[in-house]
């Protein structure tokens, strides 16, 4: 039982003088060994390059869809009758990003002045409800809320010429029993969204604000604005439509799928998504059987060279077992130095993969990249190459190791 | 065999010593053995070692000779990528002895101090040989097995080495086996000569008998 704890105790030290013996040795031989690194490095570098390329035009195809909040639109065609309890559901889903009801399947409008501006301009201007969250709203715009505070679309701002923090006056006409009516409703500028979040004229307000347009617009009273007109709709009232953009583009699909199942017809771009996924896929298979073909024809090269190093060496082995090391201490050698190779040939193929990268994104991304760099790894794309290197390089040395276990002790001894 | 003891084969080149030597220092498996077992000193266990190579259990052999046996090959048989300091201190090291200054007291005696800190490459071949003298008694093994060391070299370096690897293994008080075909040199400083049989029956096989003296 002593024995067996110094044994255990001794293992440690034992190893790392294998691994201090075997790195010398590797060093000693170090035209073999360069040799060895070169070959392992000019299989790796073309296989980074190319998973770079892969990686680098499918991010670029990827990328606007991940960013662009409208390839997250779930929008429904027709009109319908959702109550509240539908969009409590609806806002409780997890695939669920922001989801906001509309009065109407069409939008409603109304004209709008600036009263401040030189100009005077007038504009008739569709109506988008929004909320916090609003995903195609950001920070610095200010979120629409009550009756007063309201996000304009860059095309309407510029056309009234209002900058964030200016009033805007909103006016309603509606003809009833054959007169015609109108009221005017103050309004501020919280902030101006961007291009990217609605390419026409567009007001984004609160629900109450647009609800309350509607009423108006349907001969009713709306007591909260003090306007006068028929009874005022119930509280508790259903909507026609809705805005509802899902978390990841990955939930589109899904999310169709259930509306679909409810009898609600929607148009999204899960197309446009299933495109450049499909195309991923497809050259991921590509990829993947080029590199394994790459990396199976390396490994039969490497276990070979491998065995006749081993074969070479034998006499060395043979006098390390002379000394008193273990067979599979032994047998340690060829599996170190193969991680040795690994790992030195890795760090020259990423050097050199870093180099070919940069000329290419210099060459190629105004032309093909649209700005956008053409190759690219994340850093843990390197790391699982090191992984995936490391152990093809110690499973194509087992053959040599298990040649060193099969030798007997005395082998070589009298070369 | 006495502890401290000396002793030498002696044959043609081809008659089996090495092999002998090979199946003594447990590198070499036996096709067959009557009884083969393994004492390394006084009070120490005895370890039958026919019954460790049936169940080729090889971890038990290699410890018996890292502890027990240092070993001189015909050519050095040193590690090139060592220098000469470490191939010295490598047994030790396996070991987990303390490595002090071994080496640098062993090359003194061997009159290598100058090239402790080369590799064997840069070394001749006589020099080479006190090396792997050193790596043999580096750990202080009762037993030195030492397989023609001198066969290589000039005769006047010969007899000089033959008389350090002698005075040390005295100095140390360790047992000596020795094979050789240099009869005269055994003489000079009494060796025991082994009686050993060797008939080979045929070319895959032979058999050696040792005589209990």
């Amino acid at each position: 039982m002593a024995d067996d704890a110094a044994r255990d105790g001794g293992f440690r030290r034992r190893f790392d003088l294998c691994a201090r013996l075997a790195f010398d040795d590797y060093r000693h031989e170090w035209v073999v060994s360069g040799c060895a690194v070169l070959a392992l490095a000019a299989v790796l570098i073309p296989l980074l390059v190319l998973f770079g390329l892969k990686y680098g035009i499918i991010t670029n195809l990827l990328d606007p869809l991940i960013e662009n909040p409208r390839y997250r639109e779930v929008a429904p065609i027709g009109s319908g009758n959702y109550e509240s309890g539908w969009f409590e559901e609806m806002r409780d889903r997890n695939d669920v990003a922001f989801v906001v009801p509309r009065t109407r399947s069409l939008a409603a409008s109304i004209r709008l002045r600036s009263p401040d501006s030189d100009i005077g301009r007038i504009i008739d201007i569709e109506l988008i409800p929004s909320a916090e969250g609003d995903p195609v709203l950001d920070a610095s715009t200010g979120v629409p809320s009550g009756f007063t505070d309201v996000v304009l679309a860059t095309t309407a701002a510029e056309k009234l010429a209002v900058a964030a923090g200016d009033r805007l006056e909103g006016i309603v006409t509606r003809t009833r029993n054959g007169r015609q009516e109108s009221e005017r409703l103050p309004m501020t500028v919280t902030g101006i969204a961007p291009i990217t979040a609605f390419a026409r004229d567009g007001l984004f307000v609160s629900t109450g604000l647009i609800a309350a347009v509607e009423d108006f617009l349907d001969g009713r009273a709306v007591p909260a604005l003090d306007w006068a007109g028929a009874e005022p709709r119930p509280a508790d009232r259903a909507f026609a439509g809705f805005r509802l953009y899902a978390r990841a583009i990955d939930d589109v699909g899904a999310l169709r799928r259930d509306f679909i199942e409810q009898g609600i017809a929607v148009r999204t771009s899960v197309a446009d998504i299933e495109l450049v996924e499909r195309l991923d896929r497809n050259l991921g298979v590509v990829y993947w059987i080029i590199a394994l073909i790459a990396i199976s024809g390396y490994c039969v090269s490497f276990a070979t060279s491998v065995w006749a190093n081993v074969d070479r060496k034998r006499r060395e082995f043979s006098v390390l077992r002379l000394i008193g090391f273990r067979t599979r201490e032994i047998v340690w050698f060829p599996l170190l130095q193969a991680a040795f190779t690994a790992a030195f040939g890795w760090v020259l193929a990423v050097a050199a993969f870093l180099a070919v990268q940069g000329t290419l994104n210099a060459l190629f991304a105004e032309t093909i990249g649209g700005g956008q760099p053409v190759c690219r790894l994340e850093l843990w794309h390197l790391l699982v190459a090191l992984a995936l290197t490391l152990v093809a390089a110690i499973c194509a040395a087992i053959a040599g190791g298990r040649r060193i276990a099969h030798l007997e002790p005395s082998i070589g001894l009298r070369d | 065999m006495p502890r401290g003891a000396k002793l030498a084969l002696i044959g043609e080149s081809g008659s089996g010593k090495s092999t002998l030597l090979e199946l003594l220092a447990m590198i070499l498996m036996p096709t067959r053995a009557r009884e083969f077992s393994f004492s390394p000193g006084a009070g120490a266990p005895v370890s039958d070692l026919d019954g460790v190579w049936s169940r080729r259990a090889s971890d038990a052999l290699s410890e018996l000779r890292s502890r027990h046996i240092g070993y001189v090959l015909q050519h050095g048989g040193l590690l090139p990528y060592l220098t000469v300091r470490r191939n010295i201190e490598l047994p030790r090291l396996l070991l987990g002895l303390p490595v002090g200054s071994v080496a640098e007291d062993l090359a003194g005696k061997l009159g290598i101090a100058q090239q402790l800190d080369k590799l064997p490459s840069a070394l001749s071949v006589g020099q080479r040989q006190r090396v792997a003298i050193g790596r043999a008694l580096a750990h202080e093994p009762p037993i030195v097995i030492a397989d023609e060391p001198t066969a290589a070299i000039d005769p006047l370096n010969a007899r000089r080495i033959m008389a350090l690897l002698i005075d040390l293994v005295e100095a140390y008080g360790l047992t000596l086996i020795l094979a050789t075909h240099a009869h005269e040199l055994v003489r000079e400083v009494g060796f025991t000569l082994l009686p050993h049989e060797i008939e080979a029956s045929d070319a895959q096989s032979m058999t050696v008998t040792v005589q209990h003296g």
